[in-house]
């Protein structure tokens, strides 16, 4: 059970400190122990696992919306599998038990402090502060064909990938109900990543793990953490020297990280219950619009072939020629209508889950301008003792 | 309906004879094609369109009309489809008596020389042709259009619908392997340019008659083997949707789901 800690209200010796601290209790900070400051738990052979954050995919949808037909993209089904196919990485990852915590998470939650100081404190800073964050594009999602660009980069600005993955699928993909039909796919991904990672020694990896927490600190104070950090040519972070273990602002930096941490997976629930209740359907979908996919690159094959069978100029070759545009017009509102009926289905859910994280994200955000401000503060006044 | 289709002329040129012949025979083949086709005719009398749609056209300012609602055809309005063919064969004969001459026979028909009299027969045809394809392919009775300030779709009866999201103000351009849709405002009218194989290019502009109780829909066909291009309008009345009492939802799994509508309110009376 997680105990909630709460500091004692009473009279400071500096009222300062002690409004500071209060802000602390405000902030309801869940005190969760800290086992490890920087480490993950281990594996038998003794390699840190390494935690991975997958943030939501980009759905690729073309801002100006008369390019949607041409690209055959239905925008709201779009961003239902941005939120989805993360959700398969996820599991996928998590099955191969080669991984610390995976979590998958909106990447607009990664703010910076709104005045980073320039230079490497301004790299380490603007950028992501996840042990290992994975990032991924849609290019294309019709049922038969996927094709994701998936870059995964470390805390040390390591890139582990950076490529396109496609696969198709067939009908026997379809009934396979147990798994996605693209599951393929998503296992090449996490064998990828699993072969950088063994190129790794134990060492680098919990490098990973270190340099993420003081990247995560310089979020929340970068005067206090890029003394640690620095950047080589390439642009790789590396470690000067770790702050001690009982370092105050470390645990309270650490305090604020599980505090977020309870954020996330409480966002993470909220995938999963889409991801749930939209299984079956988006199958049902992705299984369609195969079968469509399929039906309509015949037909177009053999129309680009025919040679047409009326004298042109003719009524029936006008008939005919108009007659086949008509026909595919007509498949492609079926298609529409299928869209809409997913649409119809999980639309309410997407909705719901995207309410509850807007509610998140809005407290996340207010959460992290308090905490900005009261670790600067303590940081000035610990600064301050010393020079007293 | 049966059009009789007398082509008027002033010539006597005995070379014209054959050609004069061939004509009058397609005037006349056109005729009992004509008997064949019911046209429920109720287009209001256009004036055909001699513009190539691919001819740069001077840009008119674009004013977004609302066409949102349900129209049905005017039957009211004559239909203007045989007026059109009288007015393309009447230019038809012009030309006719400036290739070789032509000649009015015993029977009223055009007799016209020989000069290009073939030609001019296969372009009868062809004009026929187009005026029962633009006929056809317009003969819609009811349509329902959803409209926004950015796109609209104008669902047609019996046809696929027409989808326009004009968002940015420049022609929308949509490509398939079975031709070519244009969408785009032209003024206060919506224009719809759909291009096929063989030469073919249908043009659907909507307009609001200022009333605002009226829309008018010009089909025009351009044809690259025609001299010119054939155009119907046909009139639309706006009319009030009749009530569903069921609200209907599609879905994925189920299909169309619907619900039976709840009666209003006591309260809300």
């Amino acid at each position: 059970m997680k105990k909630i800690f709460r500091f004692p209200v009473a009279p400071a010796p500096r009222p300062r400190a002690f409004w500071l601290l209060l802000g602390f209790q405000l902030l309801g900070l869940v005190l969760l122990p800290i086992n490890n400051a920087y480490g993950q738990t281990s594996q038998p052979d003794n390699t840190p696992l390494l935690d991975v954050d997958i943030g939501l995919f980009d759905p690729n949808v073309p801002k100006d919306a008369a390019k949607h037909r041409s690209a055959g993209i239905q925008p709201l089904v779009r961003q239902a599998e941005s939120r989805y196919l993360p959700f398969v990485l996820l599991q996928t990852l998590n099955a191969r038990g080669e991984w610390g915590v995976v979590r998958v998470r909106a990447m607009a939650g990664n703010q910076a402090p709104q005045n980073s100081p320039a230079g490497l404190a301004h790299n380490v800073t603007e950028t992501e502060f996840s042990p290992l964050l994975i990032t991924g594009v849609i290019e294309q999602s019709d049922g038969e064909y996927l094709r994701l660009t998936i870059r995964a980069v470390d805390s040390t600005n390591r890139e582990w990938l950076n490529q396109q993955y496609s696969a198709m699928a067939v009908e026997e993909n379809y009934e396979q109900t147990k798994q996605d039909p693209f599951q393929g796919l998503f296992n090449r991904i996490a064998a990828d990543l699993q072969n950088v990672k063994a190129t790794l020694s134990a060492a680098q990896i919990q490098a990973i793990n270190e340099i993420a927490v003081l990247r995560y600190g310089a979020r929340l104070s970068p005067a206090t953490f890029t003394e640690y950090l620095t950047q080589d040519e390439s642009g790789l972070l590396q470690l000067t020297r770790l702050p001690s273990k009982q370092d105050p602002m470390l645990q309270r930096v650490l305090k604020i990280r599980q505090y977020e941490y309870l954020f996330i997976d409480t966002e993470n629930d909220q995938y999963q219950r889409l991801f749930t209740q939209m299984k079956n359907k988006y199958t049902l979908w992705r299984q369609y619009r195969r079968e469509m996919a399929i039906y309509l690159r015949q037909e177009e094959a053999a129309a680009k072939d025919q040679k047409y069978p009326f004298q042109r100029g003719t009524l029936p070759s006008m008939k005919h020629v108009y007659g086949d545009y008509v026909w595919f017009r007509t498949q492609e509102q079926y298609i529409n209508e299928l869209s809409q009926g997913f649409n119809n289905e999980v639309l309410p859910t997407v909705l719901e889950v995207n309410d509850s994280l807007v509610t998140l994200s809005g407290d996340l955000d207010a959460k992290y301008e308090q905490w900005q401000s009261i670790l600067q503060s303590l940081f000035e006044l610990e600064r301050g003792e010393i020079a007293n | 309906m049966n059009p009789t289709l007398v082509i008027p002329s002033n010539t006597t040129s005995k070379e014209s004879a054959t050609t004069g012949a061939a004509l009058a025979i397609a005037v006349t083949h056109t005729m009992r094609i004509f008997r064949y086709i019911t046209l429920t005719l109720m287009a209001l009398l256009v004036s055909a369109c001699g513009q190539n749609p691919t001819q740069p056209q001077p840009a008119q300012p674009i004013k977004r009309v609302d066409f949102s609602g349900h129209w049905e055809l005017d039957y009211s309005l004559k239909d203007g489809v045989q007026e059109r063919l009288e007015n393309n064969f009447y230019r038809l004969r012009k030309e006719a008596e400036r290739q070789g001459g032509a000649s009015v026979r015993a029977d009223g028909r055009l007799s016209v020389g020989t000069g290009g009299g073939r030609g001019l027969s296969a372009r009868a045809e062809t004009v026929l042709a187009m005026a029962q394809f633009v006929d056809e392919v317009s003969r819609i009775v009811v349509m329902s259009v959803d409209q926004t300030y950015n796109a609209i779709h104008i669902e047609r009866e019996e046809t696929f619908s027409l989808d326009c999201e004009y968002g940015e103000e420049k022609p929308q351009t949509f490509d398939n392997n079975f031709g070519q849709e244009r969408c785009g405002w032209d003024g206060d009218e919506l224009v719809f340019q759909l291009s096929l194989p063989e030469g073919l290019t249908l043009l659907h502009r909507f307009s609001l008659l200022s009333t605002g109780e009226h829309m008018k829909v010009t089909t025009t066909l351009y044809y690259d083997k025609a001299a010119e291009p054939f155009s119907l309008s046909r009139a639309y009345r706006r009319f009030e949707g009749v009530p569903n009492p069921y609200q209907c939802v599609q879905t994925l799994t189920k299909g169309k789901v619907c619900t039976k509508r709840s009666a209003p309110d006591e309260e809300d009376i």
